[in-house]
């Protein structure tokens, strides 16, 4: 009987975490992959103005990967997962007809969506929340990273110091200054707007 | 009002620090882009009785490649044409300097077809420079008598800088110099491109080779190849001079290509690696002490040349790309398709989803030197030249991520300056080979030289500045007899049409434009600082 207890309340545990403890939750999950994963393919051909500070500091933002922690921080870890993984991988078939190191990076990408997903956010109007919000997405961008130059060098066999010159700097310069400042930003905006909406609507 | 926006703010502090930044970040952006100054857009003009002209679909140039052959014009003195300004190398890479010289050449060949109707000294005096100074005392100095190319046991062999051991040299010199004939019919240097394509073809046709023995309809060296340094052949350096031969046979009715047919079969069956790719060099003697030298292997000869540390074929990704693409340049396209596949299959890495590079040897898929470097430059030819658009932006993609092109001027650059001591090589590599894969031509269009008639045809032959002369377009539409041109200049300029009697008249989108005379066969058309685009009818 305990067993069974344990049992469940580990499924129930699990089941929460992943924010798929109801009907209603898995159908939120399940909505917020699909907007994700929209949103992803359609903002992977958008290139934004850039300049570059240095060499290989290039400074632009990159609204692609920015809603791979968005999702995940609304809809949770599983769905910050999906989009990341679907969504490169849709966007590299689509556009590129390229899948690198077995998708090793997609996979990553879908580790930025998880990580970022997986605190319970509460009232995203507090400074705490968005510091959260915020940690965990740079978080997932660190074990992003470290995946990404792993599977490059170790993987597909590249160079080390093309690899971090020609790829790694570049796309981790852009990343983070992305995550980093337009996360937060977009997370209390859409939260703003959709409260807003809640209200007008009710 | 203020208070509300007040408690707003203190609500929200961290939230409003981030959208601050990002507003400024995001601005930042916008604002420090540099400046691109697009390409003119180009209309469609009415012609009273000769109806629409779209200009859209003539060849055009991109801004951005007048830009570069403007930084190169500058970069290279190119109107100091003087016996000391052509023996400075000092600002050409310190490597692969014949080489660099010579592509330099093809490309710009590309860049001044694409406006085929403006033959002045703009593309002239470019084109004169770079074969004098493939021809100075200090290329011979850098790549054969410093490398000891010179040594005596070689010296009854034929050897010589010139001479029928080095065709690295005396293909890319005359094809250099048969390209810019064929694009300008200046003869200056048409006693030189027979005396040498009479050397090549004497040396393929021999019927004993240099070591006395039958050559079996193999020439010289027994392999249907010219060897380039005593005593190896390879096939992308003999690609130039049988390029050379079917472009010279093109222009007067020759038949040289012949000469070149055994060669060309004898390497798809002698020197295939197994990866079907050629291998980067075939000992037809014994070779020169410093390729026998530490961590090579016993080299055997008459035999392919050996990986360094290896008992592996040499390959490379940089001579085989070379040799692809001038094999569909001159027709071969169906071995060039297949080359390319293999060619891809061993060398491309897909570096991220939208970025690829190549090495130079697939032994060391995970070494980086200067010759990977070089084989991404070659790289980026052959796909261009091979209509991979998809491979070819993923290139550029990679090769140019740390450079910022930005306009200086009338000059645009890629600035490779981060690099420190590197940019000495990098800077003119970088800049050139952007404006070579942006040219409107490519070499298989140059393999079709114009026609006699053509040259009868009107053209700029010279305008009284270049400083801030752009031109776009210039092409004379024979079939219905109009002068096609798009123009943009910062100064006021006359250009000279020649062959142009009986103008009747200059068209733009607004209706007819006044500003020019007629003075016999040529025709002075002024303009004021602008951006023009016209039919001459």
């Amino acid at each position: 009987m305990g067993k069974t207890e344990d049992k469940e309340s580990r499924r129930e545990r699990a089941l929460r975490f992943l924010r798929l403890e109801s009907r209603g939750k898995i159908q939120r999950a399940i909505l917020g992959i699909i907007i994700g994963v929209i949103g992803y393919i359609l903002l992977y051909q958008l290139t934004l103005p850039s300049y570059k500070l240095l060499s290989m500091i290039t400074i632009q933002f990159n609204l692609a990967i920015l809603v791979i922690p968005v999702i995940g921080v609304f809809f949770g870890p599983l769905a910050g997962l999906l989009v990341g993984i679907i969504g490169a991988t849709g966007g590299d078939a689509l556009f590129t007809q390229q899948i690198i190191a077995f998708g090793l990076i997609n996979l990553s990408y879908g580790l930025l969506g998880f990580i970022a997903g997986i605190p319970h956010y509460k009232g995203f109007s507090s400074g705490r929340t968005l510091a959260k919000v915020i940690l965990f997405t740079i978080g997932g961008l660190l074990v992003m990273a470290a995946i990404y130059l792993v599977a490059l060098i170790e993987v597909a066999g590249q160079n080390m110091l093309v690899t971090l010159l020609y790829n790694f700097l570049p796309f981790i310069n852009v990343s983070f200054i992305t995550l980093f400042l337009m996360t937060p930003t977009a997370v209390r905006l859409i939260d703003a707007l959709t409260s807003y909406a809640r209200k007008r609507i009710s | 009002m203020a208070n509300r926006f007040a408690t707003l703010i203190s609500r929200n502090k961290l939230f409003a620090c981030f959208l601050i930044a990002t507003i400024v970040v995001a601005t930042s952006t916008f604002v420090l882009t540099p400046a691109q100054n697009p390409n003119p857009q180009l209309p469609t003009i009415a012609v009273p009785g000769k109806g629409n002209f779209n200009l859209n679909a003539y060849p055009v140039l991109d801004r951005r490649v007048i830009g570069l052959v403007n930084l190169f014009r500058d970069y290279y003195h190119v109107t100091d044409l003087s016996n000391a300004s052509v023996n400075d190398l000092s600002m050409l890479p310190p490597f692969f300097t014949q080489y660099f010289l010579a592509f330099t050449t093809y490309g710009m060949a590309m860049i001044a077809d694409s406006t085929p109707s403006y033959r002045t000294n703009y593309y002239q005096d470019i084109f004169i420079k770079l074969i004098a100074m493939m021809n100075s005392s200090a290329m011979e100095q850098h790549e054969w008598i410093t490398p000891d190319f010179t040594n005596a046991s070689y010296a009854e062999l034929g050897n010589g800088f010139r001479g029928p051991t080095n065709i690295m040299w005396t293909g890319h010199y005359t094809l250099m110099e048969l390209l810019y004939y064929s694009l300008f019919r200046d003869s200056r240097y048409n006693g030189e491109i027979l005396s040498y394509i009479n050397q090549w073809n004497s040396s393929l046709t021999s019927n004993t080779t240099w070591n006395g023995n039958s050559s079996g309809g193999l020439g010289e060296w027994g392999t249907g190849l010219i060897p380039c340094e005593p005593f190896i052949v390879f096939v992308q350096c003999n690609s130039i001079p049988f390029y050379t031969m079917r472009l010279y046979d093109n222009l007067y009715g020759t038949d040289y290509q012949q000469a070149s047919l055994p060669g060309i079969a004898w390497w798809q069956a002698n020197t295939m690696d197994a990866k079907g790719i050629p291998v980067d060099g075939y000992y037809v003697a014994q070779p020169l002490p410093e390729h026998e030298g530490e961590g090579y292997l016993l080299q055997t000869y008459p035999g392919v040349a050996l990986t360094q540390g290896l008992d592996e074929p040499k390959v490379s990704a940089y001579g085989s790309a070379w040799a692809i693409m001038f094999y569909d340049a001159m027709g071969y396209t169906t071995l060039a398709d297949t080359l390319y596949a293999n060619w891809k299959d061993a060398f491309v890495h897909y570096s991220t989803d939208d970025t690829a590079y190549v090495v130079e040897s697939y032994h060391f898929p995970s070494s980086f030197g200067v010759d990977d470097y070089v084989a991404n430059v070659f790289a980026y030819f052959c796909s261009r030249e091979m209509g991979d658009t998809t491979l070819n932006s993923k290139l550029q993609n990679w090769f140019y991520s740390p450079f910022e092109g930005k306009w200086v001027g009338n000059e645009y650059e890629f600035d490779t300056s981060a690099l420190g001591n590197l940019s000495s090589f990098v800077f003119p590599v970088v800049n050139f080979a952007w404006a070579w894969n942006h040219a409107n031509a490519t070499l298989s269009n140059l393999m079709t030289p114009r026609s006699d008639s053509f040259f009868t045809e009107p053209y700029i032959s010279n305008q009284s500045t270049t400083d801030g002369l752009f031109v776009y377009q210039a092409t004379y539409d024979q079939a219905r007899g109009a002068f096609i041109l798009a123009v943009e200049t910062a100064h006021s300029v006359v250009l000279t049409f020649d062959n142009f009697p009986g103008v009747q008249g200059v068209y733009g989108v607004n209706g007819a434009y006044t500003n020019w005379t007629q003075n016999g066969i040529q025709m002075l058309l002024t303009l004021s600082p602008g951006t023009y685009s016209f039919v001459i009818v």
